[in-house]
């Protein structure tokens, strides 16, 4: 004899279920709708057409390629790494592990605008200096093409199978390696047969990720690519959006090819989750012993020099000349101190209204988005892990969406979605940003809040309704106070990424509401070097400062707890 | 002949000395257990032997064969050593099935196909795994994976078996099975067996000889039952059994609980060897008689029922005492004053 | 005031009944414990008397009110109930003393008197130092208390533990079991415990009432009574270690093996059924001389007792002697080795039961 009351939990629950058709499922279905649907009636092959167009047809080519490309080299460059700071006894590894995450913090087109810098080929810095040294009449290395792409890219996101496969290895029950070796193997027979076969999920699962970005990405393909005609799919819908000026059949084009991402992200995740739930591979032990770590020997000292110059290379070089590069008084002339200036900075920070009102839109655009993404996330959260009523699949696959839903594709479903279609316009306001940055980072409070909630068990809020609270006292008293550290991870975790992110803005903003990366882009596109170089330069800075700022929050917490 | 000789064996851990001048002999065939509380050494020890860990000072040897020697820096590689090894987590690896786990020692020394089918279906028939062999581990129960250990163990017909707590991780009624099991495994093939453990059950059920050891020290060496009734101090009597202490003293023939003597006299005599006229008398649960008259006095702190027994706590003074008896025994009431005897005891110095 | 009346109640979920029919009565100020395997309904019924679920039939009182049935359905927090859960549920964004206070936030009483209140129970359970430390400084033994704590500062009349003891190793549990035993005396509170584990079942309760896996109650009576007069075989192998031997009968006299044994006077007799003779292992030993003969299969030495498996009759039973009695007496026999049995007292069961059943 149930009880069917139309109670809080259902009303919640149809106000998530709401929320997320509203933010997020609207402007997919708008997308697919859009590309494929002409006047009223499906229409496939018109849509399929397009993409046998040449040029979308290299940009689909150009788009694999690339991916692929990334996927392989982060994976050889993260496994190397990731063996190296885990089992071997390599000097200084705590250190080095840290510094091999300092990329993930390092937006990738601030990266591509110094890499372009040094090694573009006419202007680049350190070709002129090999073609004067070695007197060489072709420069050695070309960074405007797929293989300046494809190594910029990998630069940036080898963190991902790095941190992967590092955590596996470090966590592995060292005993499946004991157990190979008192059965008679050496190390190279146990690597292979056990150690390698067994690290084989978490490979795949980094390397998927790295994909996912790949095909997504918008910052390095348009930096390094776009003025050699090089396009990939979302560099190619920014063109076709803006350069054919709205027609239908370019707008078609960009929602076909948006369909094409989303499909593509949403079948590396699919094989993502396969990967990571079978069970086979349950290695993980709970005791904290001591891995097998192999004796680097002569090689100790060499390598360890390779992993520095590896950092140096990628971080340090590129952020030194972005600072450098910042200073100059004009382009072009060299790194002599009468030549440099602070007055750049300023200028940017406090002069110019371009640039101002660009840092400006991106702190309280990015603050705004993740205050009210949390605040969602919590909600729907704890929808989805607290409550019991039927229906809530549907949630869970509206939460689970956004995750596979590139940067590029949500900036044009909001514009399908919000230029005028309902009755509402956005377009070239701050609000479509803001609705955008919402449906994008929406994923990440969802898992954020959802882990917090699940830690709050159930036995938490009964005992405080045994001891007289209500269900509502009961969640003032208990679930709030230790939920709040992952709503403010979830805030950080959405406000940081929003403040350096250009794929999403890059399509959404006019000519008030430009964000730090689309400023520091479009800077770059009409050749003002030093400022797009100084105002990278104080982007950096900032996102360095906040990621200090979060560090110290996040230990406060763990320690008061 | 597959003795194993320690001599001397000291390992250090950054300051902790883990084990400690170490001389062990293990004869060829024998059962030995290694008991202690954890961190006593006893699982360093076996890694020693395993070779995953070198010696700060001393020498392991296997019949006439070196395999550890600090003094000369010689360490036989643990692949090298030709032991079978079963650990408590099972290491059972997930990615290959039960036949290709048990069949890998036999593949790496490079024998043949045909014997290396042979040699993998005679250890799966042994430990009764021959149905499953195409399964895998992700599929099988706890026992079953402690089989595969033992079978990939046995695969290459080892002289000498280690085995580090591999029961710990096993429910109540499948230990006591899996025991059996490997008592009768090492029956047939004839390996001598170094097993590791914290459970003094367990070590007591298995082994021809035992040791018990603490922070790194060897206490006692001897068959089970040697150190059940004969434990040499105080440390092994407690860890090998519930047990009771009690501070005495023996002036003129007459032995007081020392600081009560309004509990009367111990109906004890001091055992020879110790000197001094305070002791600490140690008895079991299970010797010590109760009676409404006489005896030790002392007044019955609690009484519980535990099915198979009845187990009393008396105090003497500020002493606890812990007395068991059979299930139909219900003579005294909480609260009541009773009289202790002690039917069999044993002496330990004071301290 | 703490009695506990449950009538006739059934909970289903989804397409499993986990209980049906159960009827229950607990006396005011008794520690009754719900004994049973994992899965059985035990802590559904806990959750039931809580509040925390509502039964789809039947009633349940409290002291003479009723809470759940008839249409009434009283919220957890208005039953005036303490509860410790197995995983302590000790808030960590609070202190001890603010964990333990929280019942009387509720009652409005004035700071000054709950700040006593807090005090007196917390010295009562021996964390009266600790009063400002966070949970994560505790160890488990320490938060159990607190848990405890917590359900006792607000004298209720009713106590419910969910396993409260099985997170904690061996020497924890039992000195918890007699704090327990030892609060309940002070505060008179009437005690509903749930638990898998015998031991403790026996140790802690006035009656205990055994579930089975369908969640039906297969019997309710002192410790003594449920251990030494089970209702059925089932009953009887739940409690503990247990071996059977068929019995024959020759008239009036139960043989086994062609030797004459004892039996309990209660119980089945011969007529149609075939019966068997249960025992526990230390009603039994070996003997030099005459008893029923068997062969010893095994030997394992345990500590303070032996224990021995032997084959008699055709099934494998198990006994176990105190060690220094084998040792003085018949020694260490070996495996193999032809042996007598005497057994203290076998209580008869039907056959059909154990080869039938499960």
């Amino acid at each position: 004899m149930g009880q069917r009351r139309f109670g809080t939990a259902e009303l919640l629950l149809l106000l998530s279920i709401l929320i997320l058709v509203v933010v997020v499922a609207i402007p997919i279905l708008l997308i697919f709708w859009n590309a494929f649907v002409v006047e009223g009636k499906p229409d496939f092959l018109r849509a399929l057409a397009l993409l046998k167009e040449p040029d979308t047809f290299e940009a689909l080519k150009n788009s694999l390629v690339i991916a692929g490309g990334t996927t392989v080299l982060s994976t050889i460059i993260g496994v190397f790494f990731a063996w190296l700071v885990s089992r071997t006894d390599l000097p200084y590894k705590a250190t080095m592990k840290v510094l091999f995450l300092v990329p993930f913090m390092l937006p990738s087109f601030i990266g591509a605008l110094a890499w372009k810098i040094l090694l573009s080929p006419r202007g680049g810095h350190i070709n002129r200096l090999l073609m004067d040294l070695f007197h060489l009449e072709d420069p050695v290395f070309n960074i405007m093409s797929l293989g300046g792409i494809i190594a910029v890219e990998t630069m940036y996101l080898f963190p991902f199978v790095f941190i992967q496969v590092s955590g596996a290895l470090e966590r592995m029950d060292p005993t499946l390696e004991e157990a190979a070796r008192i059965s008679g193997a050496g190390l190279f027979t146990i690597t292979r047969r056990i150690t390698l076969p067994l690290m084989m999920p978490s490979i795949l699962a980094g390397a998927l990720l790295v994909a996912l970005y790949s095909l997504a990405h918008f910052g390095v393909p348009a930096i390094l690519g776009t003025e050699r005609n090089i396009f990939i799919i979302p560099t190619k819908i920014y063109e076709k959006i803006y350069a054919s000026g709205g027609n239908f059949d370019a707008i078609r084009t960009g929602t076909m090819l948006s369909s094409i991402l989303v499909l593509a992200a949403a079948a590396i995740l699919y094989i993502q989750s396969l990967v990571l739930s079978s069970g086979r591979f349950q290695v993980i032990s709970g005791k904290s012993m001591r891995p097998m770590v192999l004796k680097l020997r002569g090689l100790k000292w060499p390598l360890l020099i390779l992993s520095v110059l590896y950092i140096a290379i990628t971080v340090v070089l590129p952020t030194v000349t972005i600072f450098l590069v910042g200073t100059l008084k004009t382009y072009g002339l060299a790194f002599k101190l009468e030549n440099m200036t602070f007055d750049n900075f300023t200028y940017i920070l406090f002069k110019w209204e371009l640039t101002r009102d660009a840092i400006w839109n991106s702190f309280y655009l990015s603050l705004a988005a993740a205050a009210v993404t949390m605040l969602i996330g919590t909600l729907i959260s704890y929808v989805l892990v607290k409550t019991k009523i039927r229906g809530k699949f549907l949630l869970e696959f509206l939460g689970v969406l956004p995750f596979s839903v590139p940067g590029t594709v949500i900036a044009l479903g909001v514009i399908l979605m919000w230029s005028g279609r309902f009755g509402i316009n956005l377009y070239n306001t701050a609000w479509i940003i803001f609705v955008a940055y919402i449906a994008r980072y929406m994923a990440f409070a969802l898992k954020s809040t959802s882990a917090a909630l699940e830690q709050v068990h159930d036995s938490l809020e009964e005992a405080a309704r045994a001891c007289g609270a209500t269900k509502w006292q009961a969640m003032k008293d208990v679930v709030l106070p230790l939920i709040k550290p992952g709503m403010v991870a979830a805030f950080f975790l959405i406000f940081l990424p929003a403040l350096r992110e250009l794929t999403t803005s890059v399509l959404l903003y006019g000519p008030h509401t430009r964000t730090i990366g689309v400023a520091i882009y479009t800077l770059n596109e009409d050749g003002e070097t030093v400022y797009a170089a100084a105002l990278a330069a104080i982007a950096l800075v900032i996102i360095m400062l906040g990621q200090v700022l979060i560090k110290r929050v996040t230990r406060a917490k763990i320690e008061s707890t | 002949m597959a003795t194993v000789t320690l001599s001397h064996v000291t390992k250090r851990f950054g300051g902790v000395t883990a084990v400690s001048d170490l001389n062990l002999e293990i004869r060829d065939g024998e059962c030995f257990s290694m008991l202690g509380p954890s961190g006593c050494g006893k699982t360093t020890t076996l890694r020693m032997l395993a070779g995953f860990e070198d010696l700060d000072e001393g020498e392991i040897r296997v019949g006439d064969r070196v395999f550890s020697n600090s003094a000369k820096r010689y360490y036989l590689p643990p692949e090298k050593r030709d032991f079978g090894m079963v650990f408590q987590a099972f290491a059972v690896w997930p990615h290959l099935d039960i036949f290709d786990n048990v069949a890998f020692p036999l593949q790496i020394k490079g024998l043949s196909r045909a014997e290396i089918q042979t040699r993998t279906r005679r250890a799966l028939e042994d430990t009764g795994l021959l149905k499953v062999q195409h399964a895998y581990p992700g599929e099988l129960s706890g026992g079953e994976k402690q089989r595969i250990a033992l079978a990939r163990a046995i695969a290459i017909n080892p002289q000498v078996m280690l085995l580090d707590e591999p029961l710990s991780n096993l429910d109540p009624k499948l230990r006591e099975e899996m025991r059996f099991e490997i008592k009768d495994l090492q029956r047939r093939l004839g390996f001598t067996i170094v097993f590791v453990t914290h459970d003094q059950a367990e070590a007591m059920a298995i082994s021809d000889r035992m040791l018990v050891m603490r922070d790194g020290v060897l206490q006692q060496v001897g068959s089970p039952i040697e150190i059940y009734e004969r434990p040499s101090s105080r440390f092994v009597f407690s860890f090998i059994g519930l047990s009771n202490f009690l501070p005495v003293a023996t002036r003129e023939g007459a032995t007081f609980v020392q600081g009560v003597p309004e509990a009367g006299a111990v109906a004890v005599i001091r055992p020879e060897g110790l000197s001094g006229a305070a002791w600490t008398l140690a008895c079991r649960p299970t010797h010590i008689d109760l009676s409404a008259e006489g005896g030790l006095r002392g007044i019955v702190a609690r009484r519980v029922y535990l099915g198979d027994l009845v187990e009393y706590r008396v105090r003497v003074g500020p002493h606890e005492l812990r007395i068991q008896k059979g299930a139909r025994h219900e003579a005294f009431e909480e609260g009541a004053p009773v009289g202790l005897t002690f039917r069999q005891y044993l002496g330990y110095p004071e301290g | 005031m703490g009695r506990v009346a449950i009538e006739g109640v059934a909970k289903a979920y989804g397409p499993k009944q986990v209980l049906q029919d159960l009827s229950l009565a607990i006396e005011d100020g008794e520690c009754f414990t719900l004994l049973g395997p994992s899965g059985c309904g035990k802590t559904v019924l806990l959750r039931l008397v809580a509040g925390f679920e509502t039964p789809d039939a039947g009633e349940i009182r409290i002291g003479e009110r009723l809470v759940s049935g008839r249409g009434t359905n009283v919220p957890p927090e208005a039953r005036n109930l303490g509860v410790v859960f197995q995983d302590y549920a000790v808030w960590p964004h609070l202190t001890v003393r603010a964990n333990t206070a929280y019942p009387l936030k509720f009652r409005g009483e004035a700071p000054a008197q709950r700040q006593a209140a807090v005090q007196a129970v917390l010295e009562q359970v021996g964390l009266g130092d600790l009063g400002e430390r966070l949970p994560s400084q505790l160890s488990g033994g320490q938060q159990q208390r607190v848990a405890l704590a917590r359900a006792l500062v607000a004298h209720p009349e009713v106590l419910l533990l969910d396993e409260p003891l099985s997170n904690l190793d061996a020497n924890l549990r039992e000195e918890m079991r007699f704090e327990i035993k030892d609060l309940q005396r002070h505060h008179g509170a009437t005690i509903l415990y749930v638990t898998h584990d015998q031991e403790v079942a026996l140790a802690l309760s006035d009656r205990i009432g055994i579930l089975d896996q369908g969640g039906r109650l297969r019997q309710v009576g002192t410790p003594r009574e449920v251990y030494d007069q089970p209702v059925d075989l089932e009953v009887f192998r739940f409690m503990g270690v247990s071996s059977f031997v068929d019995l024959a009968f020759d008239g009036d006299r139960a043989q086994v093996a062609g030797t004459p044994v004892d039996v309990r006077p209660e119980g089945p007799r011969p007529a149609e059924t075939a019966l068997l003779g249960g025992f526990r292992p230390l009603e039994a030993e070996l003997v030099s001389e005459g008893g029923v003969p068997g062969i010893v299969r095994r030997v394992a030495l345990l500590g303070a007792v032996v224990d021995f498996r032997v084959e008699v009759g055709g099934r494998e039973v198990r006994i176990q002697q105190e060690t220094s009695e084998v040792m003085r007496g018949i020694g260490l026999p070996a495996e193999g080795q032809p042996c007598g049995v005497r057994f203290h007292h076998l209580r008869t069961f039907p056959a059909a039961a154990l080869d039938g059943g499960a």
